[in-house]
């Protein structure tokens, strides 16, 4: 049995990743002669293939089976740790292969089911909008709006597993996740937009809350009354077609579960519950294929993963104890159990035979069964353990679904009570799985591509040339357009409808839209963890004062963390869902809105901001801390609107400030969770000021920049100049050498000799010697505020003329 | 700043036109920062029946800063002293900028409906309202007599 273990191993590293069929392409290329080996042995397969249509022919059937099983066991045996995911594949391409025949024999007994799903649903498939969750695909319930600004159902977010935004993949933070509340203008506007889809997807949580304390009448109830509200909602049929199935309504539950397979074909969630009742009715092929699909859609679903193993593990199994048992006859075993409890329902041409297994069910087999079971229950951890029980194949016989129940639903039952919500990968992970490997027929898809072309054709024929029910929805995934528009809709309904919902014109309120700060309508909404909405600009100055929501004072400390992260990234935070209504509901609202928004910025840009705090040079760095919220204020503003720039002065007793001043050039900033800034700038124009007045908290200035006088005499001037500079050398090299350290930490090195003459400023050396110079900032304002150049290497002459003499003295 | 935030334009539009029952707020003529306000002393209150004379100021900082509030009209309440000055947490320590001043006026009638002795602002009002509330109370209706009702002060 040690292929089965093999098998079990492979499927256990199952995984269908983009990455790792590159990976597996890599390896096919170095391991030609592996490949060739396996390639013959499959094409040999193939041939076996094409004879094994009729069920009389068991004995070839077990020919291939042991073929395969030779092949499996071939590369167990090369099975080693570094390959061991390429080998899976190569070991899933088998199973595929295995399957490819199962569903030929599918092509018949299909017919009946087919039968069931081309009843054309009638119900108006979901509308796929702002209104919708990116999650569930549904309208949205308790509506919660991440730091990302995207928004999902609350519901979706605590449940499922999502450990990154389905929509912009940022990582959700899950010890946060639940500190955020409901965003309360959605549910406002949801509520008065759609009060009746809204109402529905209130009773679908409800039933599912039934469903999950097990309620399953009380679900039933519950959520055919949902769906009374939303014929469509895919949510409300699923988890009603689970709670049929628990009450053992299997035809009702089929029919539910074959509506969502439709409305929503590429839910995962939707296929594993297929085939949960598929299994139940006895059409184990059938079932196999959905939960094939339900993996592939989501390699990560371990239910899904574990059924597969399962069912081929009783096949491979069962074929082994046909061979020991070689001489007994097959009698093909009818499964006329099964269809008489659907004998009512749409499925009286199913087949006269099933999968070999089926074909030896017999009483030895059914008192083997607990045993089994029991393995499976653990989820066939240990291949040891599994070889050490002998377990048997679960027969679908009737007399054997009786005592199967109460454990399946165990198994099964915690897996559909607890996976409530669907879609693990999101749109654009199916997207890239399917384009990246164009050929995948559903489960074919793993690697046939790689291994043997023609046995993939064959398995492709064998699946699309079927009509059955399933394999139409395998095509109909595959041949979804992966445009993105399509593809929304797409992903949930074969529809080409139109997907936007209706909204009564008359219910569009502007005032329902209204910032609490700036009374007017939001520009650039963002949402709070406390679920409040404000204009970005309004809620980030409140913040600059107050780390609390201004609603409702709870603390914003994780947003403004968020916010600290997202403005480094220069990319503002938004809650799109509020964003978008606005845009699409209230467009001339908002353009008015907008034109307010751009004479403030006008208004703004009509005077300089002027940061009061140090005196600044030319060319020289000046390191800020910026915590006062004015200036996180002013900071933001110059930033985003004034090329990142701001005018220093130093403070003056009874003025505002200085009048002669630098501009400053905002090089990096980096902001603190709390909101604090630390700002690398340089100067690099000198100004003086006028008009001074205080706006919104911080003072703003007219200015007009001070440009040196031209000179005529330039090399008298280099000649000063150069004494200048090597009085300034002499000096500073007399310094003590911890001086020289901390200012060269902060200045940055003494600069080399530039002979800039007739420009702005002047030489660039001259202003970082300034800016060392113990001298008072008084003098300093007065050097930097003079444009003769002649004058100011007058005066650091007599400066250095003054420094030696002190120097000596002592 | 230039002009008039389009806050305060708006709040003093919402003032006028859907005034608070018992509250009346009217901007200066000449400073549209500057508000006239009267609030009608709360029913089953000892202010009944007074008419109060408040002075309102927005700052230059508002709405990040609270407004500034002062009786004009002589009241005996425990937490508002001599010269008018109220202590209320709203406008302190409390202030959110999504408050405004319908919310602040209404905060101070309410304020008149319940007077809050363990926190006083004057201590010889908060002190009698404590010791002798009927006394105190008897107090507070005659102020509001004398200096709240037309014919008074």
């Amino acid at each position: 049995m040690s292929e089965i273990h093999a098998m079990l191993d492979a499927s256990n590293s199952l995984n269908i990743g983009a990455d790792s069929a590159l990976l597996l392409e890599k390896s096919v290329s170095v391991n030609i002669k592996e490949k060739l080996n396996l390639k013959s042995k499959l094409t040999a397969d193939r041939q076996l293939l094409k004879t094994i249509v009729s069920p009389q022919r068991q004995s070839q059937k077990s020919k291939i089976k042991l073929e395969l099983r030779s092949i499996v066991k071939e590369i167990a045996a090369k099975v080693t740790s570094s390959e061991i995911n390429t080998e899976a594949h190569k070991v899933t391409a088998v199973i595929a292969t295995l399957l490819g025949r199962s569903s030929s024999k599918i092509a018949a007994s299909s017919k009946e089911t087919s039968q069931g799903s081309s009843k054309v649903f009638t119900g108006s498939f979901p509308a796929m909008d702002d209104f919708s969750c990116q999650r569930c695909y549904e309208l949205l319930y308790d509506p919660v709006t991440l730091p990302c600004g995207h928004t999902f159902c609350q519901s979706c977010l605590w449940i499922s597993t999502m450990q990154n935004c389905v929509v912009c993949s940022k990582p959700l933070k899950q010890e946060e996740l639940r500190l955020y509340r409901f965003n309360i203008v959605l549910v406002r506007i949801l509520q008065k937009w759609h009060s009746v889809e809204y109402k529905g997807r209130s009773l679908t949580e409800k039933g599912i809350n039934h469903l999950s304390k097990q309620n399953f009448g009380e679900a039933v109830k519950v959520l055919s009354e949902a769906l009374s509200c939303v014929p469509g909602s895919h949510m409300a049929l699923l988890h009603r077609a689970k709670a049929y199935y628990f009450l053992n309504l299997f035809d009702e539950a089929l029919e539910d579960i074959f509506k969502v397979c439709q409305l929503a074909h590429a839910w995962p969630e939707a296929y594993y519950v297929k085939g949960e009742i598929l299994y139940k009715l006895g059409c184990v092929e059938e079932a196999l294929i959905a939960y094939f699909i339900s993996l592939v859609l989501e390699p990560s679903k371990v239910c899904s993963r574990n059924k597969v193993r399962k069912i081929l593990t009783q096949i491979i199994h069962h074929t082994e104890e046909r061979e020991e048992s070689d001489s007994k006859s097959l009698s093909p075993i009818c499964r006329s159990p099964t269809n008489k409890k659907r004998s009512h329902g749409s499925c009286s041409t199913s087949p006269p035979y099933k999968l070999p297994c089926h074909l030896s069910t017999s009483s030895k087999d059914v008192v083997g069964l607990l045993g089994a079971s029991d393995v499976f229950c653990e989820g066939v951890g240990s291949s040891n353990e599994v070889e050490e029980k002998t377990f048997k194949y679960l027969p679908h016989g009737y007399a054997s679904e009786l005592k199967i129940k109460s454990e399946d639903t165990c198994e099964m039952g915690s897996c559909l009570l607890h996976s409530h919500f669907p879609v693990d990968i999101s749109y654009e992970e199916i997207r890239i799985k399917l384009e990246q490997e164009p050929v995948i027929d559903e489960k074919g898809q793993l690697i046939p591509v790689h291994l043997t072309p023609e046995l993939e054709s064959e398995i492709d024929r064998l699946l699309f040339n079927t009509e059955s029910a399933v394999t139409r929805d395998l095509q109909t995934i595959c041949n979804m357009s992966f445009n993105r528009e399509v593809a929304v809709g797409g992903l949930l309904s074969i529809s080409t409808t139109t997907l936007q919902r209706n909204v009564d014109q008359t219910l569009i309120d502007a005032s329902d839209f209204e910032c609490s700060l700036c009374m007017r309508l939001f520009y650039d909404p963002v949402c709070t963890p406390c679920g409040h909405i404000f204009c970005l600009l309004c809620i980030e100055r409140c913040l600059d004062h107050n780390a609390q929501c201004p609603l409702c004072k709870r603390s914003m400390h994780h947003y403004m963390a968020n916010a600290a992260e997202s403005m480094e990234k220069l990319h503002p935070i938004c809650d799109y869902v509020t964003k978008n209504i606005i845009n699409q509901y209230l467009a001339v609202q908002l353009k008015e809105r907008q034109q307010q928004h751009e004479e403030e910025i006008e208004e703004l840009n009509q005077a300089q901001p002027i940061f009061v705090c140090t005196i600044a040079f030319p060319s020289v760095p000046c390191p800020l801390h910026i915590f006062e919220p004015r200036y996180r204020l002013m900071l933001r503003r110059c930033l985003e609107h004034n090329d990142k720039e701001f005018g220093m002065c130093m403070p003056v007793p009874g003025k505002p400030h200085h009048e002669v001043g630098t501009m400053l050039k905002v090089r990096d900033v980096t902001f603190f969770p709390d909101g604090r800034s630390v700002v690398d700038s340089a100067g690099f124009r000198r100004f003086r000021t006028s008009d001074c007045r205080v706006q919104d908290g911080y003072n703003v200035a007219k200015i007009k920049f001070i440009v040196d006088r031209k000179e005529a005499d330039v090399d008298m001037i280099e000649q000063q100049m150069t004494v200048v500079y090597n009085d300034a050398v002499e000096w500073f090299t007399k310094l003590p050498v911890d001086t020289r350290t901390r200012i060269k930490s902060h200045f940055g090195d003494f600069p080399a000799q530039d002979n800039k003459i007739n420009t702005e400023n002047g030489p660039d050396w001259l202003w970082w010697v300034l800016a060392i110079l113990p001298v008072e900032d008084r003098v300093k304002a007065t050097i930097l505020g003079n444009e003769d150049l002649l004058k100011r290497l007058g005066i650091f002459r007599k400066i250095f003329a003054i420094l030696k003499r002190r120097n000596t003295e002592r | 700043m230039a002009g008039l935030p389009r806050r305060i334009t708006k709040e003093t539009q919402r003032l006028l036109s859907e005034p608070v029952q018992g509250i009346s707020a009217t901007p200066d003529e000449n400073n549209l920062r500057y508000f006239h306000v009267t609030i009608n002393g709360p029913k089953d209150s000892p202010f009944e029946g007074g008419v109060f004379k408040l002075e309102l100021f927005l700052p230059e900082e508002y709405p990040m800063a609270a407004p500034k509030v002062r009786f004009n009209t002589k009241i005996y309440h425990p937490n508002i002293d001599k010269i008018g000055r109220i202590c209320l947490d709203i406008l302190k320590d409390k202030w959110s900028p999504a408050l405004q001043v319908r919310t602040v006026l209404l905060s101070i009638q309410a304020l008149l409906s319940a007077p809050n002795p363990d926190d006083p602002l004057a201590n010889d009002v908060a002190d009698n309202w404590k010791r002798n509330e009927a006394a105190a109370i008897k107090t507070a209706r005659e102020w509001t007599q004398k200096y709240a009702m037309s014919g008074g002060q």
